[in-house]
């Protein structure tokens, strides 16, 4: 090994050393500590540039280059470690000084609920289904009749479902208990399959208040209609718009449920973040359903899938408590 | 229902693991409510499907569970034990609808007693208390098999004799938990002896009939009653005295199965009744079918099940899968429903029971190929959408308020609502009337932003009101105070003209002009002094300073802007095409103009002027400032104006400028005794 071999290895050997401290720095004390140590005049690093006369002309080059590495390497890192550990020296630079705040207009957000209804629709319109918005004001023929829902059911009782006092005409009417209300005024207004469409918005339960239940709550429904639309269907498009919204690394678990307007019906639950959560309800149209809707059930068959916004949003941004969603603090408004 | 697993297990005919059985109950109707491990399996809460009843005895689960597990349902003992004599008893059915059918067995020598302890534990685990052993022989039974049962002491009842008929005006029945039942709660139907009600049918059993320590005969009822009316009967009761119903209501409500299951419920009750108590059966049972049940049948080709999952399943595949749940099939696909199954009333149920066997996540999602459709949003939900970003870039935030607000809310600024918008039934005065405007929300909101130390806010909302039904899509929103991150070169509060700029920026951004016209405020509105807000002609809504008096913010050290628009008449002046307009290449020469006028004339006025005299190649006119002091006459105050001039086609020349903006200051001069400020 030649002198010149020796004298690059000191080189790059001081270059890791520096380099090695300045990581290691976590006070601006210690990082101005290895800069004395190295880079400073009379620092490891800058006197090997300054024995570089007493190299060969020949391998001057070569100790230079190393020189150069070693001492550029070694105060790039200082650089970026000195903002990194503050404190350094305070500065006004050319007539400004960097560190007072920018003005600012401050950033606007949309209501949690709204981001993710938006994420839903833009999967569902992607996929070919079409939003419109409807009543939240509703009748009970296509709150429940409709539906299958027999006058005897539960959900009918004034202690699930909000009505209201009789109007001019003498009707009551009841505010909409689910978005799946949308379905028969939905296949009316399309017409004949093939249908795909969706609504979304509020919906009203005589719930009492705690952190899980609010007696308002945000829903998203769909319906897709055709010759041959199956249940195959239904899963494809859960798993296309569960992905979109929670990510490719969710599994998803069908269980068979009961609604009065679909079979076979599947309640879905979404293995996120390590806990399965209950997520949707969906399943077959029932034949009833869709003749109500002016379709023939012999001809065509559907699916039809409906989701709470509410829990999804506090899912998706671990949101504890429902009430927030409804108490407009701009410390948490401000957050997502 | 409650169970304990290895209660299920004695029904199974191999032994299943306690982990699988809990695991596959989903598969069978069940929701696993909470489960706990106990002693060597699990104890669960199940919550059975309100379409399911079937479930609701250990049975009913063992048949979906030997299913689902490929084995055999072991029957317990369900031997009719020989009677003692043959004593006839009579029953009679009036009421062919809601009773169907009416099974009695008459014992004599019970020795009332407690009941085994095996049968209080599988009581106790499934949530019942034990009471004696006859009742408890009834109770057990049920959840065995789903079928619920009454015991009456028969020395209690008139006549020898039972009738099922309804309760009639005049009489009364005092049941064993509550307050009296009369006429008043629609003419229930009871089970009643030859002179009186003695029990609530499907309900509740009465006082004065009931089993003690001193029975030693006993009336077996063992009946079907209709669902609709029980359960029309049981919301009377609990209408009437806030709680009712029990848990035989529980099962007859959802329907019970009046061939099959309750046959075998009753031998099953008289056997035990019999083995557990001393007591011999005084005669055969009276069995009165006034209503026979007889079995859905359906046709299901496997072709039909393959469509609706949407994969192609064997017809082997669906004989077994309902085979083993009970169904009887035909070579060529006509199924007998078992009358236990209430809940099949259509061919799509059969294939769900396919589906179910199969597995759904068995079932390959799949998308077929399917006549397309276009994809699109709304233009209502396009126009929110585009509103919302509007001010969310100008930085505001969306809200999200109550649309149920209290009377007194609800009546401040639009007087007492109709009926229309008010609950039948709210649960709280708070929440009792549909809003008609969204600023009540927001200055709730506004309110607690402020209490929490906000020092400002910029809060809005969109949503439907429904001042107009059924509900009209509306933006409002409220300012006030410095809200946002502290401008430290000098941070001014939000005012009528902030105020104003982000309704014209946000319109702007979403492709429409909005302007304004002065108004006067009605009393009584929540708008001191403002504008309305017009798109063209039409008046859209309302932006001003609220009235601090009617509109309070307590601790708001800032005065409270707001606005509210009308978005169904703003819509038909969304996404108007655009026009391109050609552009000069040439430059634009600018001049300012100080014009002093009496304060009572408006820009407005000054910019009508200035553009009508200012000749075609006068482009822009713009407010660069406003100024007010002592150097200007008393009631005047001076504008500085800023006007444009371009030519499309050429660089216009000072002189041409200049004799422009001359033109305008004669007609300021002329028209509104306006002059330059020196």
């Amino acid at each position: 090994m030649s002198n010149t071999d020796e004298l690059v290895s000191a080189i790059q050997a001081a270059g890791a050393d520096a380099l090695r401290d300045i990581a290691a720095a976590t006070s601006a004390e210690q990082l101005e500590q290895a800069r004395i140590q190295y880079l400073a005049k009379e620092g490891v690093i800058t006197k090997f540039s300054k024995s570089l006369g007493t190299v060969p002309g020949p391998e001057k080059k070569r100790v230079g280059q190393a020189v150069n590495d070693a001492k550029n390497g070694a105060q790039a890192a200082w650089d970026a470690k000195k903002a990194d550990v503050g404190g350094g020296e305070k500065k006004i630079v050319a007539g400004f000084d960097v560190s007072m705040p920018g003005l600012r207009r401050g950033v606007g957000r949309r209501h949690p609920i709204t981001q993710v209804l938006d994420e839903v629709k833009s999967v569902l319109i992607g996929m070919g289904f079409r939003y419109d918005d409807y009543p939240e004001y509703e009748d009970e023929f296509h709150n429940f009749d409709s539906l299958n829902t027999p006058d005897w059911h539960p959900s009918r009782d004034s202690h699930d479902s909000y009505y209201t006092k009789p109007d001019a005409k003498g009707e009551a009417h009841v505010l909409r208990t689910h978005t799946t209300a949308f379905q028969i005024r939905a296949m009316k207004a399309i017409g004949q399959p093939p249908i795909r469409a969706m609504t979304a918005g509020r919906c009203y339960r005589r719930d009492d208040i705690d952190a899980t239940h609010y007696p308002i709550f945000n829903q998203i429904d769909a319906i897709c209609i055709d010759r041959d639309v199956s249940f195959a269907d239904l899963k494809q498009t859960l798993y296309t718009l569960l992905t979109a919204l929670l990510g490719d690394d969710i599994q998803l678990r069908f269980r068979p449920s009961y609604f009065p307007f679909t079979t076979p019906s599947a309640e879905v639950d979404v293995l996120y973040r390590g806990k399965w959560m209950e997520i949707l309800g969906s399943g077959m149209m029932r034949p009833e359903v869709l003749r109500n809707g002016g379709i023939d059930p012999e001809q065509f068959q559907g699916f039809a899938l409906g989701m709470g916004l509410d829990r999804l949003a506090m899912r998706k941004f671990g949101i504890d408590d429902i009430r927030h969603l409804y108490e407009n603090d701009e410390q948490f408004l401000s957050q997502f | 229902m409650n169970l304990h697993t290895s209660w299920l297990q004695q029904y199974l005919d191999r032994p299943i693991p306690p982990r699988e059985l809990v695991d596959a109950m989903p598969r069978a109707a069940l929701e696993v409510e909470a489960e706990e491990v106990v002693g060597d399996g699990y104890q669960v809460e199940l919550k059975v499907l309100p379409n399911r009843p079937d479930c609701l005895g250990v049975l009913g689960i063992a048949r979906e569970m030997a299913a689902l597990f490929s084995c055999n349902v072991i029957w317990p003992s369900d031997q009719l034990p020989p009677a003692a004599g043959d004593e006839k008893f009579s029953v009679q059915i009036d009421e062919p609808d809601l009773c169907r059918r009416f099974t009695a067995a008459v014992f004599r020598g019970v020795k009332i007693g407690p009941s085994p302890a095996w049968m209080q534990t599988v009581l106790t685990q499934a949530g019942l208390r034990p009471i004696n052993n006859v009742v408890d022989i009834t109770n057990f039974v049920m959840i065995e098999t789903g079928q619920p049962m009454h015991a009456f002491d028969l020395a209690k009842l008139a006549g020898r004799k039972i009738v099922v008929r309804k309760l009639r005006d005049g009489e009364t029945l005092d049941l064993l938990v509550g307050k009296p039942i009369d006429s008043t709660y629609g003419n229930p139907l009871c089970v009643c002896d030859a002179e009186k009600p003695q029990a609530l049918a499907g309900i509740m059993g009465g006082k004065s009939a009931g089993t003690e320590a001193t029975t030693t005969e006993v009336l077996l009822e063992v009946a079907y009653f209709d669902p609709v009316h029980v359960r029309k009967n049981v919301k009377a009761v609990r209408n009437r005295q806030g709680s009712g119903g029990s848990d035989s209501s529980y099962r007859f409500e959802r329907g019970v199965d009046p061939n099959q299951m309750l046959d075998f419920a009753r031998r099953r009750a008289c056997s035990l009744i019999v083995e557990l108590t001393g007591a011999t059966l005084a005669g055969p049972p009276t069995d009165v079918i006034a209503k026979p049940t007889n079995p859905r049948i359906f046709t299901l080709p496997a072709a039909r099940v393959s469509r609706l999952i949407g994969t192609t399943i064997e017809p082997a595949v669906v004989r077994e899968s309902l085979t083993k749940l009970g169904y009887q099939v035909t070579d060529n696909d006509v199924v007998t429903v078992p009358t236990y199954r209430v809940d099949v009333n259509d061919a799509v149920v059969l294939a769900e029971d396919v589906a179910r066997m199969i597995g759904y996540d068995n079932i390959a999602a799949e998308l077929r190929p399917a006549r397309a459709t276009r994809g699109a949003d709304c233009k209502a939900s396009r126009l929110r959408t585009a509103l919302n970003r509007g001010l969310v870039n100008a930085g505001w935030l969306e809200t999200k308020n109550d649309p149920l607000e209290s009377l007194a809310l609800a009546s401040r600024w639009l007087g007492e609502p109709p009926p229309a918008l008010q609950l039948n039934n709210p649960a709280t005065a708070e929440m009792a009337v549909l809003r008609r405007t969204l600023l009540n929300g927001l200055l709730a909101s506004t309110q607690r932003n402020v209490f929490r130390g906000a020092p400002g806010v910029r809060l809005f909302e969109i949503d439907r009101t429904f001042a107009t039904l059924p509900g009209i899509w509306t933006l409002a929103g409220i300012a006030g105070g410095v809200p946002g991150p502290m401008n430290w070169r000098g941070a001014t509060p939000v005012d009528f003209y902030t105020l104003k700029g982000t309704i014209e920026d946000a319109f702007e951004s979403a492709g429409m002009r909005v302007s304004f016209l002065p108004i006067d405020p009605k009393p009584g509105s929540p708008m001191r002094a403002g504008a309305s807000i017009q798109i063209g002609s039409e008046r859209v809504g309302w932006v001003g300073e609220l009235d601090s008096a009617t509109a309070k913010v307590d601790r708001a050290a800032f005065k409270i802007f707001g606005f509210e628009i009308n978005l169904a008449a703003v819509e038909p002046r969304f996404e108007q095409p655009v026009k391109y307009a050609p552009v000069s290449r040439f430059p634009a020469s600018a001049r300012d103009l100080a014009v002093v006028a009496k304060t009572e004339i408006t820009f407005a006025e000054i910019e009508r002027v200035v553009r009508a005299s200012g000749g075609d190649k006068l482009e822009r006119v713009e407010l660069v400032d406003e100024f007010v002091g002592k150097q200007l006459p008393t009631g005047h105050r001076s504008l500085a104006i800023r006007l444009t001039f371009r030519d499309p086609g050429r660089t216009l020349t000072a002189e041409e400028v200049t004799a422009s903006v001359e033109a305008v200051v004669k007609q300021l001069s002329a028209e509104l005794a306006a002059s330059l400020r020196a």
